[in-house]
């Protein structure tokens, strides 16, 4: 990011309502430092107060309950085992993210890093542990009721509806999540900021490229910003350009008081962005701290880098 | 003459241009890299050059022939490899089965009348074929399991033997490297590497991961808003500034 | 015993009473043209008539888009759920004698949504992640279970109390304008269907409602993602169809004077032919093409000669035909790619029926086997008379059997069209018996190559169709010829059927004994059987193990997928064939009605829920298909046919959890409860990721770098990212376990968990 950005094709400026205050330094050569901004023990609510001009942030934000301790993680994964049919992917994982902080979830392929997205959205029910949003547990509910509180996901892959308008998958989303009423005003937003979805929004999803997918299914979560957003390899099959824009998107929003888990494969990327780690291999968790406390465990935990 | 030679290639969706007058070789033995941002017009161009799309303008040959007429299997017997972004493994059967269908395949076996007098079990020869490219691949240990069991990186191995069995003149690979961490990419680089330098297949690869592609390819075509931008050995095009600026960003 | 296998209980022959019922509905129908000026009536009546008919296929018809745009299913049980409601009001009116609109009430907003709910709970929601074909099976069986429930429990032998009601508030009222008048009971059905059209025309075009059903088909996960309960979305969609297919039953009982399930199978057939011509998506295209149908079928019952053998064929079976000309030329069918689910890896993926069954090669069970079957041949050789003939029929059928084994256990096609190729061959072969005196012997030969012959007509022209479009095309071919071909004399001897003699050739061969004809399907079977082995080793066996797995990988490497597929096409219509000539043989002589469609849909829905994978599938089909009528008469059980059709349509049930078959789920329970332990899939597995683990760290270094050669785990497809890498743990977690130590309180901001030492 030393250089000036050259306009990108296909990805327009993300949110303009970010505060343009340099939260990240200019990238030193060496990637493998870590450059986040020190991580923050304490959750950071206050940075999420101050409301945005679109007042969008508003709603999500207010309901996180203020809580009478403010150490308490936004979510918290206590022992958690899961598995597919017969199979066990997950082995005892536990590991929380506090408020307002950018997790990234790293580990090889097959180390279990998209189930334990899936089981913090729901998709995958625990066959053992118990999983905490704030103070509730939300152990076993399903997926459509964690969104309603808050936790959204954004899988792995084609994560749009390919037979739907562009339109009618925004709308999805935000009729469920809004009502009736809030829908327009968030079709609004997601195509203030996506100009190039507004231009498309009776194509079919299926027939948009790569990139505008990925900008479809940023858009849908980002109108009705969540209080835990999980993104699973997000920049896959994106140009080097675009994924560093994903990425600023991503800072962006952890700004404005939500809450990250990143899975990704730019493993230095996601470092950039995290303020703290945590690593899996094969189903358990080998590492679990700040990010600028991993040092050169990182080259040794993951393999490869 | 080159191995497959696109001419000036154009394809529009509806009113939008996907392509225009887009020209690429490749030769053979040759290893060819193709990149570029999103929405440039990559996989379309993919599919024109397998004869899957028919573009509006300019043709395709492959060794001289028209392909886009072709069915896929007859393009397949041609000497046109392909592997998949997605996969299209065949699910249930175990990596040997891959490679000994492919071989069949390849050497016309497969009629109902060679079944009935006993030919269907395999062959010792069909066998060391079928070892030999798992050597090549590094699957050795992994020839009796099911294709479902194994990881996305090997999967794609397997679909790259499979490929490789047919002794294709040319491998066309789209994205081999998505979903695939660091060490299973840089494995899929070596392999690769390999193929070409063993068998002398001419390889044909669509890639985004450019520490990939500037490792393996000799040759590079960036191709942005379906216009070809530049062209050339590998290492000049990626250090070009207007490729830079277009595609690469930052990152080196 | 030409009846052995039946499904339709109520009236022995579907076909019977369908011709009758549809001539009902052209010629005799309650008021289709009553007027003086005969020309100007007659068009009107048409009109009219055309247009009520086609209105309730039109009804239908959306019931079976809607089920198919909101949860994937191609539903066949729509045409009994519309019987059922159809009995059901019928039972409470006429039977009862209750208030109609309280009947109506039960029937089509009582009993039709909660019959699309229970369906939709008991067994389509866990089906989500099958491939298509187990969700057709499982349609199938609904389709024979409900009638055979109605008729077992209360509907005997259909009503008798005059004719079915009419949704109307005055019976035989006519309103009228002018020279165009039009019953209440039409005017009533046209309206009601006008009303459900619109509806949900509006529904999905422009309610959040609509929305979710449509997004709920393609990921039913991702629109959970998007906050919305997708299953609360999928049961209002059933129930929605469970009454519009009501609707549907209750307005068709009166036009066609009589309730029977063979009516209603026709008005199923007559849905689908519209809902394909609207291309299973667009509302008002399936309008329009039940309208046309209705028309068609109305000009064609007053215009064409009644006795003309055409139209005596053509006339009933007109929606057959219909069908199966859409499916080869209406656009947009072929190679129609279903959009794929992203989230389907999930929820963990159910065995297919289907599959790679590689038989080891290991020959020691060879002997055995073959000793074991020698005796038990003999054993039966002993048996009293009426028994072994018994078996006799049991092992035709299991050779019949065997063809599903070719086209569904390895091609994964489900054919409903296996008694017609069976049929072809029967009556070939007893066609030149009785004109030429062409021994049956040679007939065996020759009716397998009739059935092959029958078995490419229909392969070639349906190449291009996948999954449920090709059993779609069978499932018409299957009427078509039932209805038009096999009925002519020339065909199946007409109304008196065909005798047909035992193999007899000159005194030097003799098999009219039951003995010898036992031993000589013994080894028909035993042909077959060795056949089909032979070619699942092969290399025709592996490509089409190749092309079920993927089509497009297979053509990637040059396996010409159409070749593949007609070649599976051919081989089984030859099993079925010569397995047809045994039949008839066995019987002695043929009927039509023999290998229809009841027939059809019976023998496939047995085998599949049995185990087509497997020729131990085939066989357990042919032996339960044969016996167990025998044991329901034996035990004195009233209605047996309709109980019959009730417990193999229960066997559905079953299937939902074992697609790959009864026959294979048991012997895999035996397994694992007393057999000798054989290396599962996840085992192999384990072993292969010890033989690869990572070289233990050195000692005293918890931390050193796993060099690991790319051997970062045995690990999963995308799908099922993670799946396998719980299993695959037989690797090393030392850094865990080195490291972590006691593992840590929830809920606090953790310390560094590694190298806590």
């Amino acid at each position: 990011m030393s250089q000036p950005m050259p306009p990108a094709p296909g990805w327009q400026p993300q949110i303009p309502m970010a505060p343009p205050e340099p939260q990240i330094p200019p990238a030193p050569p060496v990637p493998q430092v870590p450059i986040a901004p020190p991580a923050p023990q304490v959750p950071m609510p206050q940075q999420a107060a101050p409301a945005d001009p679109a007042g969008y942030v508003t709603a999500p934000v207010a309901a996180v309950q203020p809580g009478p301790e403010p150490a308490v993680p936004l979510l918290t994964l206590d022992y958690v085992s899961a598995g597919y049919g017969q199979f066990r992917a997950l082995f005892d994982v536990s590991f929380a993210v506090p408020m307002g902080c950018a997790v990234a979830l790293l580990g090889p392929n097959g180390a279990g890093k998209t189930t334990v997205a899936r089981v913090c959205s729901g998709l995958v029910q625990p066959t053992n542990g118990a999983i905490y949003l704030g103070h509730q547990e939300i152990t076993g509910m399903p997926a459509h009721e964690l969104r309603r509180l808050g936790i959204a996901h954004a899988p792995e892959g084609r994560s749009v509806f390919a037979s739907l308008t562009v339109e009618e998958n925004l709308l999805l989303e935000f009729r469920s999540s809004l009502g009736k009423t809030g829908a327009p005003a968030a079709l609004e937003r997601a195509y203030s900021w996506f100009p190039r979805l507004r231009e498309r929004r009776n194509q079919i999803a299926g027939t948009l490229s790569g990139g505008e997918q990925r900008m479809l299914s940023l858009a849908r979560v980002l109108a009705d910003l969540p209080r835990l957003l999980i993104v699973d390899e997000l920049s896959l099959g994106l140009a080097p350009i675009i994924v560093d824009e994903v990425f600023e998107t991503l800072d962006t929003i952890r700004s404005q008081g939500c809450t990250l888990v990143v899975i990704e494969q730019h493993v230095n990327k996601a470092l950039e962005l995290a303020d703290r780690v945590v690593i899996l291999q094969k189903g358990r968790v080998v590492y679990d701290g700040p990010t600028d406390e991993l040092g050169d465990l990182v080259g040794q935990l993951i393999p490869g880098l | 003459m080159p191995l497959l030679a696109a001419e000036s290639i154009s394809k529009h969706f509806g009113g939008i241009a996907a392509l225009v007058g887009v020209d690429l070789n490749v030769e053979p033995g040759e290893f060819v890299g193709l990149v570029g941002p999103n929405g440039a017009g990559k996989t379309t161009l993919f599919n024109c050059l397998l004869g899957i799309l028919k573009p509006n303008r300019g043709r395709v040959f492959f060794r001289g022939r028209d392909l886009s007429r072709m069915p896929m299997h007859a393009r397949a017997r041609l000497g046109l490899g392909r592997t998949f972004q997605r996969l299209e493994v065949f699910s249930g059967m175990t990596v040997r089965d891959h490679f000994l269908v492919a071989d069949r395949s390849r050497r016309k076996k497969g009629g109902l009348f060679g079944d009935l007098v006993g030919q269907g079990t395999p062959t010792r020869r069909e066998d060391a074929r079928a070892e030999a490219v798992g050597e090549l691949l590094g699957l050795t240990e992994l020839l009796d399991v099911p294709v479902d069991s194994l990881s996305l990186g090997h999967a794609r191995l397997v679909e790259l033997g499979r490929a490789v069995l047919t002794e294709p003149k040319l491998l066309m690979l789209d994205e081999p490297s998505s979903g695939l961490d660091r060490v299973e990419t840089m494995e899929m680089a070596r392999v690769l590497q390999s193929v070409q330098a063993e068998r002398g297949t001419a390889i044909l690869l669509v890639e985004h991961d450019l520490e990939m592609v500037s490792l393996v390819t000799s040759r590079l075509y960036v191709l942005e808003f379906g216009e070809m931008l530049a062209t050339g050995p590998t290492p000049q095009v990626l250090a070009h500034p207007v490729v830079r600026r277009a595609y690469v960003g930052d990152v080196a | 015993m030409s009846r052995a296998v039946s499904i339709w209980p109520a009236s022995a022959d579907p076909i019977g009473s369908t011709k009758s019922g549809l001539v009902a509905a052209g010629t005799a129908g309650p008021g289709w043209a009553r007027g003086n000026s005969k020309i100007v009536n007659d068009v009107v009546g048409l009109i009219v008539g055309g247009l009520a008919l086609g209105c309730v296929y039109a009804l239908v018809a959306t019931g079976v888009v809607l089920t198919y745009k909101t949860s994937a299913v191609f539903n066949l049980a729509l045409g009994a759920q519309a019987f059922t409601a159809a009995a059901v009001m019928y039972s409470l009116r006429n039977n009862l004698g209750l208030p109609l609109i309280l009947s109506f009430v039960v029937a089509v907003l009582i009993v039709g949504p909660l019959l699309g709910l229970g369906l939709y709970v008991t067994l389509f929601r866990r089906l989500r992640n099958v491939p298509e074909a187990v969700r057709l099976v499982v349609a199938l069986g609904v389709l024979i279970l409900l009638p055979a429930i109605v008729q077992a429990l209360w509907f005997g032998k259909g009503g008798n109390r005059g004719s079915p009601p009419a949704l109307v508030l005055e019976q035989d009222k006519v309103y009228a304008w002018g020279p165009v008048s039009i019953p209440a009971d039409q005017l009533s059905t046209i309206l009601f269907t006008i009303l459900v059209v619109v509806g949900l025309v509006a529904l999905f075009k422009y309610t959040n409602l609509g929305l979710q059903m449509r997004a709920v088909v393609e990921s039913p996960r991702m629109v959970q993602l998007a906050g919305i309960n997708a299953d609360r979305v999928s049961m209002i969609s059933w129930m929605l169809s469970g009454t519009i297919a009501a609707l549907g039953g209750v307005l068709l009982a009166p036009l066609f004077l009589s309730i029977t399930p063979s009516n209603y199978t026709i008005l199923l057939v007559a849905a689908i032919a519209a809902a394909v011509f609207g291309r299973l998506t667009s509302l008002p295209l399936t309008l329009v093409g039940g309208l046309a149908l209705g028309f068609l079928q109305q000009a064609l019952s007053r215009y064409l000669p009644s006795d003309s053998v055409l139209a005596q064929g053509l006339r009933p079976s007109l929606p057959f035909v219909v069908l199966f000309l859409l499916l080869l030329f209406w656009p947009g069918l072929r190679d129609r790619r279903e959009v794929t689910d992203p989230l389907a890896g999930v929820d963990p993926p159910a065995s297919s029926i289907a599959g790679t069954v590689r038989a080891s090669k290991d020959t020691s069970k060879v002997l055995p086997l073959t000793l074991g079957t020698v005796v038990i041949v003999a054993l039966c050789l002993l048996l009293p008379g009426i028994w072994m003939y018994r078996i006799t029929g049991a092992i035709v059928l299991s050779t019949i059997f065997l063809s599903f084994t070719v086209l569904t256990g390895m091609a994964g096609q489900i054919s409903l069209c296996q008694a017609a190729f069976a049929g072809a061959g029967a009556y070939g072969a007893a066609q030149l018996a009785n004109h030429f005196n062409v021994p049956i012997m040679v007939g065996l030969l020759v009716g397998g190559l009739v059935g092959l012959a029958v078995g490419m007509l229909i392969s070639l022209p349906t190449l291009g169709l996948r999954g449920i479009y090709l059993t779609l095309a069978t499932l018409a071919f299957t009427l078509m010829v039932d209805q038009i071909v096999f009925p002519l004399e020339q065909v199946g001897g007409g109304p008196a059927g065909l005798e047909v003699p035992r193999p007899y050739w000159s005194g030097f061969i003799d098999f009219s004994d039951d003995r010898a004809f036992f031993l000589l399907c013994v080894a028909a079977l035993a042909v077959a059987a060795l056949v089909v082995w032979l070619v699942r080793r092969g290399t025709t066996g592996r490509f089409l193990d190749a092309i079920r797995g993927s089509e497009t990988g297979a053509a990637s490497i040059g396996i010409n997928p159409s070749r593949a597929k007609i070649t599976a096409f051919a081989l089984s219509a030859l099993i079925a064939g010569v397995g047809g000539v045994l039949l008839s043989s066995w019987q002695q002589r043929t009927s039509a009605g023999d290998f229809g469609v009841g027939n059809s849909l019976l023998w496939a829905l047995v085998v599949i829920i049995l185990g087509a994978r497997t020729i131990k599938g085939a066989l357990a089909g042919g032996f339960l298909l044969v016996l167990f009528p025998e044991l329901l008469k034996a035990a004195g059980i009233p209605n047996p046919e309709a109980w019959q059709g009730v417990v193999f349509g229960l066997g559905t049930f079953v299937f939902v959890r074992h697609p790959e078959g009864l026959v294979d789920a048991i012997g895999g329970w035996y397994q694992r409860h007393f057999g000798r332990p054989e290396r599962t899939t996840e085992e192999v597995r384990r072993i292969v990721t010890i033989d690869l683990s990572e070289p233990e760290p050195p000692a005293g270094n918890g931390a050193s770098s796993p060099q690991a050669p790319y051997t970062a785990g045995v690990g999963p497809l995308p799908d099922t990212a993670g799946a396998v890498a719980g299993t695959a743990g037989g690797g090393s977690y030392r850094y865990a376990q080195a490291g972590s130590g006691p593992p840590q309180p929830p809920s606090m901001p953790a310390p560094p968990s590694f190298g806590g030492t």
